[in-house]
């Protein structure tokens, strides 16, 4: 079996006299999709920004350096045009490499004539495509998804969900996805870590092959397993 | 026919923008000739207009005009820089927050004019006086813009930032900076009206040239179109400094002003 390519054990996150994380441990192999999900507050990105190395935490985390991380809010630096936001991260490439890198990204996300753009100038689900090219540029070891379309609508949210799932096919990255919504984190993983009360209390595998087509959401075990989520969310052990 | 619109709604936005204007000014020329006030006290904007003239013509007008702008460019520049290099480092850094913020929050409330009589004391009334008071006026409302907006740019920002790139200057620069930006440009904004103030009665304390000086000259004089029409070129000199920030601004960061799709 291979080494894990994150590990955390009994890490433990505490804001003052409060806990925003105690004592979980998580393993991942690389190219693994995880989703982690659960309520608002329960400590889901806490915990991945304790990995990331933002925040102080006790415990023991193992994680490669290089990641990339796409935000929900803030995922561009609006000061910066869709090519620079791209290329801010492409520092260690010459400058023709560079230019051909951010090209070859916003070919990826069917971008390519957006470079010049501000992200004001964009849409809500744009702006993610390009946070999600910006991210990868560099090619990260790992890629951390903070919630990235929750706060988009409910169609974009689902065209953005197939849309990942089509570059992540290429790419196979480790990804790791922190959402509130179920069906997105059943729809995207392969595992969902579910999180309540700042304790991780179920590590469910999902058996959907890939690719997964819109048919997968409406299938007697995607609903089953969508009951079994909440449950975990709402109670922290399945009823 | 768009052409044709288009022109019709600009002529009704100058319409509605101009005609309170023009009505203030005949109401105040009918008021004046119509001698309801005394008119040497209130003459009229023809009055004020040839007054104006003369002080063209004499050469005066440039020298006052150059002279009260540059007294507060170098004031302003003094006092912005230091504003926003400060601000940045007491809004990002806690110790030197906690050792500098107390000494310069006491001298914050204090009002900038009430330093002039003790700098001329100091500095004597020559423009090196003038500009350290309008520099000592301009640094506060920069600093504590500066400042508020270095302490709460958004984590997010530099933890993106971290992810993507090693070099601490190149996020403090690329990212830090601009982040801040909008409270610098509102520090900075409030700090040009400071800045006018601040000359204006840095002149009438005592100077030889200066539109300040013309004003408090006329006043003797007892010459009140000359007063009115040397406080109408302050209040133009005063919009045309905030004109051109604005329009500076917008050619430098133009993502400040574009208009977010929906």
């Amino acid at each position: 079996m291979k080494p894990a390519l994150i590990k955390a054990k009994n890490v433990t996150v505490a804001y003052g006299d409060s806990y925003a994380l105690e004592s979980v441990s998580f393993e991942c192999q690389d190219g693994e999709f995880i989703s982690i999900v659960g309520k608002s507050g329960v400590g889901k990105s806490t915990f991945l920004n304790a990995i990331a190395g933002f925040i102080p935490y006790e415990g023991e985390i193992q994680a490669p350096s290089n990641v990339g991380y796409v935000f929900q809010s803030y995922a561009l630096f609006p000061w910066m045009t869709i090519a620079k936001n791209i290329e801010f991260g492409l520092e260690h490439l010459e400058k023709t490499a560079r230019h051909q890198r951010v090209m070859e990204m916003l070919e990826k996300i069917d971008m390519a004539g957006f470079a010049k753009r501000y992200p004001s100038q964009l849409s809500g689900g744009q702006v993610q495509r390009v946070a999600l090219a910006r991210a990868l540029a560099p090619d990260p070891a790992v890629l951390f998804m903070d919630e990235p379309y929750g706060a988009l609508d409910h169609h974009t949210r689902e065209k953005m969900q197939d849309w990942l799932l089509s570059v992540w096919k290429d790419t196979r990255k480790t990804v790791l996805f922190v959402t509130h919504y179920i069906e997105e984190a059943i729809f995207l993983a392969d595992r969902i870590i579910v999180v309540n009360e700042k304790k991780f209390v179920a590590d469910i595998n999902v058996p959907f092959s890939r690719p997964r087509g819109a048919d997968v959401r409406f299938s007697k075990t995607f609903l089953d397993m969508k009951h079994q989520v909440l449950e975990y969310m709402e109670n922290g052990v399945e009823t | 026919m768009a052409t044709k619109r288009n022109f019709r709604e600009k002529l009704i936005l100058f319409s509605q923008r101009a005609l309170p204007v023009i009505a203030f000014i005949l109401l105040w020329e009918f008021t004046s000739r119509m001698e309801v006030v005394n008119p040497r006290l209130f003459p009229a904007p023809t009055i004020v207009f040839s007054a104006l003239v003369e002080w063209v013509r004499s050469g005066e007008l440039w020298r006052d005009v150059t002279a009260s702008y540059w007294r507060m460019f170098v004031g302003y520049l003094f006092g912005g820089v230091l504003g926003v290099m400060l601000g940045m480092i007491t809004g990002r850094n806690r110790i030197i927050n906690r050792s500098l913020s107390s000494l310069i929050q006491l001298f914050r409330p204090l009002p900038p004019v009430a330093i002039i009589p003790l700098i001329i004391v100091w500095l004597g009334i020559g423009d090196t006086a003038k500009i350290f008071s309008i520099a000592f006026a301009v640094f506060f409302p920069v600093w504590i813009n500066t400042h508020l907006g270095a302490s709460s740019v958004a984590s997010i920002y530099l933890w993106s930032a971290q992810t993507l790139c090693q070099s601490k200057v190149k996020i403090a620069l690329r990212v830090l900076f601009p982040a801040v930006l909008p409270s610098i440009v509102a520090g900075l904004r409030t700090a040009i009206a400071t800045a006018f103030i601040m000359v204006y009665v840095a002149e009438i304390a005592g100077a030889s040239s200066g539109i300040g000086y013309r004003i408090s000259v006329m006043h003797l004089a007892y010459r009140i179109d000359k007063m009115m029409a040397a406080l109408l070129i302050l209040a133009l000199a005063g919009a045309l400094a905030d004109f051109l920030f604005a329009q500076a601004i917008r050619r430098a960061f133009p993502w400040t002003t574009l208009e977010r799709k929906s």
